[in-house]
């Protein structure tokens, strides 16, 4: 036990020169379920506590300010009478003036903050859209949402110099609500996916699924969709479900060759595809790498069943 | 100075004396050494009803069978007319030669052999003024049945089991193992209880070095009685100072016999239901007797089950504690909210809470084992469910606790070993201390010493960590940490230093 001896005594003499940190009881914490960052002349922190299920505590909206990041959520762990713990936090909302990097970077640093936090990027101030919200703001964008984009997956692509998606809110009349897609590069929010390049945009990332679509022939639910690049060219083969009517199958392709063209249009590529290119052909790497998605060809197959 | 350290006051000395008895070997000298014992027996006969030619029989009563005396001595004393018209010496001889009818008759000459062998259970014969005795064996057999093993079930294999005999124990040795090899020496141990210690091994396979040192400890050992096995163990073992089991020992025979063939060395001591092998590392104490019963496969999945319950068992209270009070962030969120709203009326701190309840956990388990079987059952019962869930409705500890600590206390319970299982409920909680104090950190740092402390022991010159460390250059790998078919097992473990390595063709 001779080992055991001196492992307490090392402890004890750490924990008694306060080197390690302090142990705190998880029942005094406050638990922040959605942190909201905003920009501009001071950096301000949103966060929401107490609306999660089982929670059993009314939600708060704390706020904090600060010259950094870490300053600000200082301050708002300070605005609390228990400590509010960051921990714990599912959901990041960025306002669109927000320092993208600094703000992913310090999810990456800080101790408490986890890389599995899903990314949202808020039209506006996050900050007041989330204090709109408090209310519901678990229930609508919790660790379910199929559009979630966790930071673990976003950061690697943009410190590559890379553009990558994550899903867009903006305030609505019930707070916020689900506003497209927000392409990200380096140098932080590059613009948004909104009308048929949303629906682009999302089968690209593969998140079409259940999309009702609406064709001339009647109504469709997508039920698979699968895309790759290949050679120049964005392969794409929907499956659907005919619900309404007698939609074509030519018809469903169009629309979806319609709404992929829409999104490869503004040249971002939030879906890797030069990479996806050049693992096809990889004697051809350098040819695909950073070949600019708008130039790419569509070609779209539709399958009905249930026709 | 240690608690354990012993006073800067030099100990008196501690002389054994030789001879134990003084004194010529002569009736009177041996009811001088036995005055005051209710039990010591002198009875003078005539030889063949020779009253000129008459003889003590001494013994002590209980000791002795009084069927063999009196049909196989006494009798033939004294109804053999022809020994009676013997001379003194002649007749001596003749009784020593067969006339009188025992498996084994000694001729004694000091008062030493004479007082053992009564108090072994032999009857001595003297003639009046000469110094020398007859001893003839006829001590009792009395000695509890071969049953069942309690604490090692054997659910496919044999049923046998050691008793306190130490003749009963060779004997099933003998039965399982023929081989002539098989060779067993004996010593005799404690001043007071001179308790007959044997050393069992295999020669041509077992690593005479191992033998050597293990009978030299065995030899150290200067007590006044080998009651417990601690007497024992103790003094064989290489280091005291640690709380993990550096012997194996089994109350089964098979497995004591497989041991053996394996190169070990066994020890079988007068008195105990139990027989050590020697050397002992850390995966035999992970073995299970019926692994080699059960199909590899799942005598292999076991074997890696009792691993990580081994894990369990000790690091889960520790990780629990660090994980509420430093890192609350590595606990998924549902369950995070779950132990908050439970913690939230419980009035402890979780550290304290834990150690509280791993406490209650040793004094349940140990006063079930202290009270009769089913008296122990109710304990158990009732401590560790109503008192158990009474304690969660009144809020004095939270139901999460209760589950980390009976989940940890479970998985010790899969340990074949209990003196692994005793040894890994200690650093259970130092390291839930160390969790509490300085977070995972804590943790890493117990882990360091834990297993700093386990490399740094030996058995019989083996590393403790084996199959994890490396034997005079060879590594025991899987082989020995998984079960592999027996057909495929050609070789004993290298670690044993055995003489011979092949143990299948």
């Amino acid at each position: 036990m001779r080992g055991g001896k001196w492992a307490l005594g090392l402890v004890i003499l750490l924990v008694g020169r306060g080197i390690l940190p302090q142990s705190r009881e998880m029942e005094e914490l406050k638990l922040v379920n959605t942190l909201a960052v905003d920009g501009g002349e001071k950096i301000v922190v949103t966060g929401v506590t107490g609306v999660r299920a089982g929670e059993n505590e009314e939600p708060e909206v704390l706020t904090g300010e600060g010259e950094s990041l870490a300053g600000a959520c200082k301050a708002l762990r300070e605005s609390s009478a228990r400590r509010a713990y960051l921990g714990q936090t599912e959901q990041l909302l960025v306002g669109d003036e927000g320092e993208l990097m600094e703000t992913l970077g310090f999810v990456v640093e800080h101790r408490e903050l986890r890389m599995d936090t899903l990314l949202y990027i808020v039209k506006g101030s996050a900050g007041d859209g989330l204090a709109a919200s408090a209310q519901r703001v678990a229930g609508e964008t919790g660790g379910q949402d199929a559009r979630g984009r966790t930071v673990g997956e976003i950061l690697p692509r943009l410190a590559q110099g890379e553009y990558a998606l994550a899903p867009a809110l903006a305030a609505g009349e019930e707070g916020l609500e689900p506003a497209g897609w927000a392409a990200l590069g380096p140098e932080g929010v590059v613009g948004y996916y909104e009308g048929d390049a949303e629906l682009g945009a999302g089968l690209l990332a593969g998140s079409g699924q259940e999309q009702v679509v609406e064709l001339a022939g009647g109504v469709a639910e997508l039920m698979k969709v699968k895309t790759w690049a290949k050679g120049g060219t964005v392969f794409c083969t929907l499956t659907a479900r005919v619900v309404q009517g007698r939609p074509g199958e030519e018809e469903l392709a169009a629309w979806g060759e319609g709404v992929l063209r829409a999104a490869l249009g503004p040249g971002w590529d939030c879906w890797g595809l030069d990479r996806e290119q050049g693992a096809m052909e990889p004697w051809n790497w350098d040819d695909w790498k950073g070949e600019p998605v708008a130039k790419m060809d569509v070609k779209v197959t539709g399958r009905l069943v249930g026709s | 100075m240690g608690f354990f350290e012993r006073s800067p006051r030099p100990d008196p000395p501690h002389p054994r004396r030789e001879p134990r008895l003084e004194g010529e070997l002569t009736p009177e000298n041996l009811a001088r050494v036995f005055a005051g014992c209710v039990d010591y027996n002198r009875r003078s006969v005539a030889v063949g009803g020779n009253e000129a030619l008459r003889c003590e029989l001494i013994f002590l009563a209980g000791m002795v069978r009084m069927e063999r005396v009196s049909d196989y001595v006494l009798r033939p004393l004294a109804q053999d007319g022809e020994l009676g018209r013997l001379g003194e010496a002649v007749a001596w001889e003749k009784m020593r030669s067969g006339a009188l009818y025992s498996l084994s008759v000694t001729e004694r000459t000091t008062l030493d052999e004479a007082a053992m062998d009564l108090i072994e259970g032999n009857c001595l014969l003297i003639f009046p003024g000469k110094e020398r005795a007859l001893s003839f064996n006829t001590g009792t057999e009395e000695k509890r049945g071969v049953a069942d093993p309690e604490n090692e079930v054997s659910v496919k294999g044999p049923r046998d089991s050691f008793v306190e005999n130490l003749r009963t124990n060779t004997s099933l040795v003998r039965r399982h193992l023929k081989a002539p090899e098989l060779k067993i020496t004996e010593q005799v141990v404690g001043r007071q209880s001179l308790t007959p210690v044997d050393l069992l091994w295999v020669e041509g396979i077992a690593d005479p070095e191992t033998v050597a040192e293990l009978e030299k400890r065995v030899k150290k050992i200067d007590i006044d009685a080998l009651l417990a096995t601690g007497n024992l163990e103790e003094y064989i073992v290489d280091r005291l100072d640690t709380v993990f089991p550096m012997v194996q020992y089994t109350e089964r025979p098979d497995r004591f016999c497989y041991g053996l063939c394996q190169g070990r060395v066994g020890v079988l001591v007068e008195g105990l239901p139990l027989g050590y092998l020697a050397p002992g590392v850390i995966g035999d104490f992970l073995h299970a007797p019926q692994d080699r019963s059960e199909n590899w496969m799942v005598a292999s999945a076991l074997t890696v089950l009792r691993w990580l319950c081994l894990l369990v068992t000790l690091y889960l209270p520790g990780v629990y504690v660090a994980m509420v009070n430093f890192h609350p962030e590595m606990i998924p969120t549902r369950l995070a909210l779950s132990i908050m709203a439970a913690r939230r009326d419980v009035p402890f701190s979780a550290l304290f809470e834990t150690l509280l309840l791993l406490l209650a956990f040793e004094v349940l388990q140990e006063a079930g084992l202290r009270l009769p079987q089913s008296i122990g059952q109710t304990v158990s019962i009732l401590g560790g469910l109503v008192v158990g869930s009474a304690a969660v409705e009144a809020r004095l500890i939270s139901p999460a606790v209760l589950v980390v600590v009976a989940a940890a206390g479970i998985a010790g319970y899969t340990m074949p070993s209990q003196d692994l299982a005793a040894g890994l409920r200690l650093w259970r909680f130092l390291l839930s201390v160390l969790g509490g104090l300085a977070g995972l950190f804590g943790v890493v740092v117990g882990t360091v010493a834990l297993v700093g402390h386990l490399a740094g022991l030996e058995s019989f010159g083996v590393a403790y960590l084996t199959p994890f460390a490396v034997n005079a250059g060879e590594r025991v790998g899987s082989r020995s940490l998984l079960r592999q078919p027996l057909p495929k097992d050609k070789l004993r473990p290298g670690y044993l230093n055995t003489e011979n390595r092949r143990k299948q063709g």
